[in-house]
Parts: structure tokens; sequence; C-alpha cells
């Protein structure tokens, strides 16, 4: 029984990641697969509904949706992966190191994590954001200021967990040093629950990215980004639906895929499942 | 006979809530080559804190170890590391004192490789080291949670052994182990310690396997020394009250 639930698992874990494997595909190679120019206009052709010319319609200036929802994704998806990969990174350092060596640091540390938690996340994106200025890149700051406390927080707490078992007393007596001791004993411990919360995260930041570009704070149009096409699309919900409906769809399959596969990488990685002899 | 350890005047004091409390209060003893001594008393009497100073995992507040004639408390770098290749400790719980995402072999082999040996030098010692403890060299890629309590407490003793060190500080190797398990560990410390040479620390609250293993004991009370002496002579004719209590307790 155990076995065949964790056959599942696995196979779920295969296809979910050649789903999302495809999508960073199409968005690396979003360029060549265009059917149209994603930001030729053509007046003639505004607002048409989806038909077998253009398969999701056009926007107000005419361009094909299909190919912006397209070349958006690579903006959205590589701008939340570079996100979450730097925080991920930023974090965890930061995390590690105070729970290690405690003290006046991780007082000091901790508590500027704390403010940026105090604060709600997205309302202070929006302010740095704001003060920054537009600009995809702003955006990502802006995200990484209140998102690191998460992981330095998470990979904290681990690691004060973790360096008062006896297998780090054991390393000690080996003689590594605390260096070796943080690479090779406790990064290897922290990094499932570690990349769970990260891949977790990438659904969470594609929306707070699309957030922040609805909002006028992150790319800047005519750049094709999801967030900034659903903010150009909604004063026309009522009349052109599909032109908001596009890129929002894109969002929603997007995070829901990430999610799931975040999900299931915490099944799969979570290690009181690993069997014996296996 | 030459003398590998001593402990003098040792002193650990702990903050609970600002409330001190002496752990381990003046204490002082040594180890000669090829000895084995014991620290026995009840749980909370300065047993644990006493290994931890001596491997140098906590310092002490108080008082000089000298291992080998040199002095090595607060040692940084280099020296710590030359520390290390002298002592070795063997935890009570087998299982927690392996890395679970590291195999058995790669435990044992992480201090030769620390201390310079090359890789393959590292892994034919250590399948050397696997057949002195007994245990079969595909042991080796199993990881913790792949085998028995006591196959792991023989690994962390071929670990122990790995650095051929002077003294090896056993902290309740036996504890957790159950009774005819406990009796192979012993029995291997026993032979290991005629074959090679080893001098033992061996920290216990059971004095039946003390008895069996050890020259000389120290009973510990409340962070003291309070007896010493072969451990017949302390099982038979305990001068401190305590140590009569605990020997009562044992055997009844």
């Amino acid at each position: 029984m155990q076995k065949q639930v964790r056959n599942n698992t696995k196979l779920k874990l295969i296809v979910l990641f050649i789903f999302v494997l495809g999508l960073l595909i199409v968005a690396a190679l979003a360029s060549y697969l265009v059917p149209y120019d994603p930001y030729e206009q053509d007046l003639n052709n505004a607002l048409q509904p989806p038909d077998r010319v253009h398969i999701l319609g056009t926007d107000r200036y005419g361009r094909d949706l299909l190919s912006r929802v397209i070349m958006g994704a690579q903006t959205t998806i590589y701008s939340a992966l570079f996100l979450v990969a730097f925080i991920t990174v930023i974090g965890t350092a930061i995390g590690m190191v105070c729970g290690y060596y405690g003290g006046i640091l991780d007082s000091v540390v901790m508590r500027i994590a704390d403010i940026f938690l105090a604060f709600p996340g997205m309302v202070f994106a929006i302010a740095v954001a704001g003060v920054t200025g537009g600009g995809i890149l702003n955006a990502i700051i802006a995200l990484a200021c209140i998102s690191w406390p998460k992981f330095a927080r998470l990979s904290r707490s681990q690691v004060i967990m973790m360096k008062n078992m006896d297998y780090i007393a054991a390393a000690r007596l080996a003689g590594s040093s605390t260096g070796a001791i943080m690479i090779r004993h406790i990064l290897p411990n922290i990094i499932g629950s570690v990349l769970i919360t990260a891949v977790l995260d990438i659904g969470t930041m594609i929306m707070e990215l699309a957030g922040l570009s609805f909002l006028g704070l992150g790319a800047a149009s005519p750049t094709a980004e999801w967030g900034s096409m659903m903010s150009n699309g909604r004063s026309m919900i009522q009349t052109a639906p599909w032109v908001i409906l596009a890129p929002g769809a894109a969002i929603f399959i997007t995070v829901v895929l990430f999610n799931l596969l975040g999900d299931t990488v915490r099944d799969v990685l979570d290690p009181k499942q690993k069997k014996v002899n296996g | 006979m030459e003398t590998i350890l001593e402990v003098k005047n040792v002193t650990k004091v702990f903050y609970k809530n600002k409330v001190p409390f002496t752990a381990v209060d003046q204490i002082s003893f040594c180890i000669k080559k090829g000895e084995c001594v014991a620290i026995v008393g009840e749980s909370g009497s300065g047993k644990t804190t006493t290994a931890k100073i001596l491997t140098q995992l906590i310092h002490p507040d108080a008082g000089n170890v000298f291992l080998d004639g040199i002095e090595y408390i607060f040692a940084k770098g280099k020296l710590r590391k030359e520390f290390y290749t002298k002592i070795q400790m063997v935890f009570q719980m087998p299982q927690d004192s392996f890395d679970p995402r590291r195999s058995l072999g790669d435990g044992i082999m992480e201090s030769m490789r620390n201390h310079g040996m090359t890789k393959k030098e590292a892994q034919k010692r250590m399948i050397e080291l696997l057949q002195m403890v007994e245990l079969a060299p595909e042991y080796a890629k199993r990881y913790p949670h792949q085998v028995s309590g006591g196959q792991c407490q023989r690994a962390a003793i071929a670990r122990a052994l790995a650095i051929a060190p002077k003294l090896i500080v056993c902290d309740e190797a036996t504890s957790a182990l159950d009774v005819t398990v406990q009796a192979q560990i012993v029995t291997l410390l026993k032979k290991l310690k005629q074959e090679m040479g080893l001098s033992l620390l061996f920290i216990s609250h059971d004095l039946g396997v003390v008895q069996n293993l050890c020259d000389r004991v120290l009973v510990m009370y409340q962070g003291k020394i309070v007896e010493e002496g072969t451990p017949d002579c302390i099982i038979q004719n305990p001068k401190d009250d305590y140590t009569k209590k605990l020997i009562e307790s044992v055997f009844l």
C-alpha cells in the first residue's frame, strides 16, 4: 500500500515536472514560438474576439493576444524564478549563519526580519516599487525585500534545531571546520524544506509580480507581461472579456502548476517516507 | 605508567533563567595509558557535561584539562584539529550520532579525510575498521536508519577508532541498546582495549557493565566525585552514602 502511494507520488511529480518544464521551454523560446509579433499594432483588427486567425483574440491595439501571452510568460515566469532563486539563496544563507552563531548578530538580523514581516507584504512592496520607480527589476527588488525573511526564519529555526544534534558534535570531533559542518552536514539536512518552500513560493511570486505590474509598478507597457496585460484589459471586461481572460488564465494555470509541483516535491522529499534499503 | 588525560579542578556552571547551577564542581582525575576508567552516577550528576568538556564540545568555567601533557582548552584552528586526532567520542544514541543524509562509511571516513588521507586510503582503512568492529563491508553503504542500534553503535566505534586516538570517551555508549546487544558491545570494547592498548573513559549508570569492563571507577554525585576505586572494591565496600544507595538500586 505504502509503496503504491509512493509510486503514485513519483508519477505525479514526473507528470507535473514535464508540464512545468514545457512551460519553461515555451517561455524560453517565446520569441520563436509566437505566431505574430506581440508588439505589432493593427488598429483595423482591434478587439477581435477569438477566431481561427487570432486564437485568443486581439487587444485594443490589434495585437495578437496569444503571442502576447506567450511573450509575457517569458517576462513573468523567469522574473519570478530569478526572484525566488535570489531570495532562497540570500535568505537561507542569512538564516543559517544567524541560527548557527546566535548571539547579537542573530538578534539584530532577526529584528530587521521582523520589521519586514510586520508590514503587510504587498503594501510594503508597493511602497518600495513606488519609491524606486517602475520597471520589472525594481518590482523584483521590492518583492525580494519583503520575502527573504521567510527563508531566513525557516532555515534559522531548522539550524537551531539541528546544531545541537549528536551528529553535528560527531562532525566536529572528526575535525570538520564550522564552514564544512554547515555545508556538508547542516545544508543537506535543511535543503528539503527550503526547496519545498521555494517551489511553493514561485506561484505566489508570479501572482505578486503580476499584481505589481497590474498596479503599474512592474513591467512598463508595452512590455508583454501578464499583470500589465490584465490591467490593460480591465476597462473592457464587459465588452471584450478575452483581453483580460487570456493573461488571467495564463497566470491561473501557471500558479496552479507550480503549487501542485511544490506540494508533490514536499511529498517526495519527506525524509520519513524514505524506505529501508530504498 | 604514562598519563594520557589529566583533569584539574574543572568546574562548569549553567544558568537557567539566571539561576546558576553547578553541573560539574571542581573535579580532578587522571587516566593512564591503556586504562579504562568509568564515571558512574545518576542522571543529572554531571557525567555528560564532563564528557562534553573533555571533548571540547563545551568550555569549562574553570580548571585545566591536559591531554597527552598539552592543554587544549579554547584551542582553535590547527591546534584544535590536532586535539581531535587524540580524543574521540562514542555517543549514547548511535543513530543520532550519524548524519541521516550520509552513509555510515562516509561518516567513518570523515575524520580520516579531514586529517589529510586520500579517498582511496580512507576507504581501505574504513573497510578494515568495519572488520575490526565485526561489521560486513556492505554496511559502509547503509544509512543510519537502515541499521539496528547495535550495528550503528559498532559503526560509531569504528568511526572513533578511525584516526587511532589516544583516548575514547564513551558517553553512555551502551545505555540505549538492549541487554544482549549491550553485552556484545562491551565484549567488543574489551577486545579492542586489549588488542590496541586503548584508553577509555566509560560513562555509564550501569554498574554491572562497568564492573565487567573497567579498571577504575569514579562515582559522581551532584557534580562532584564522591568516591574512587576499583569496581570490585567500590561495589563490595562502598564508603560514601550515595555510592551505597547507587549500588543498592542496581543489585537489589
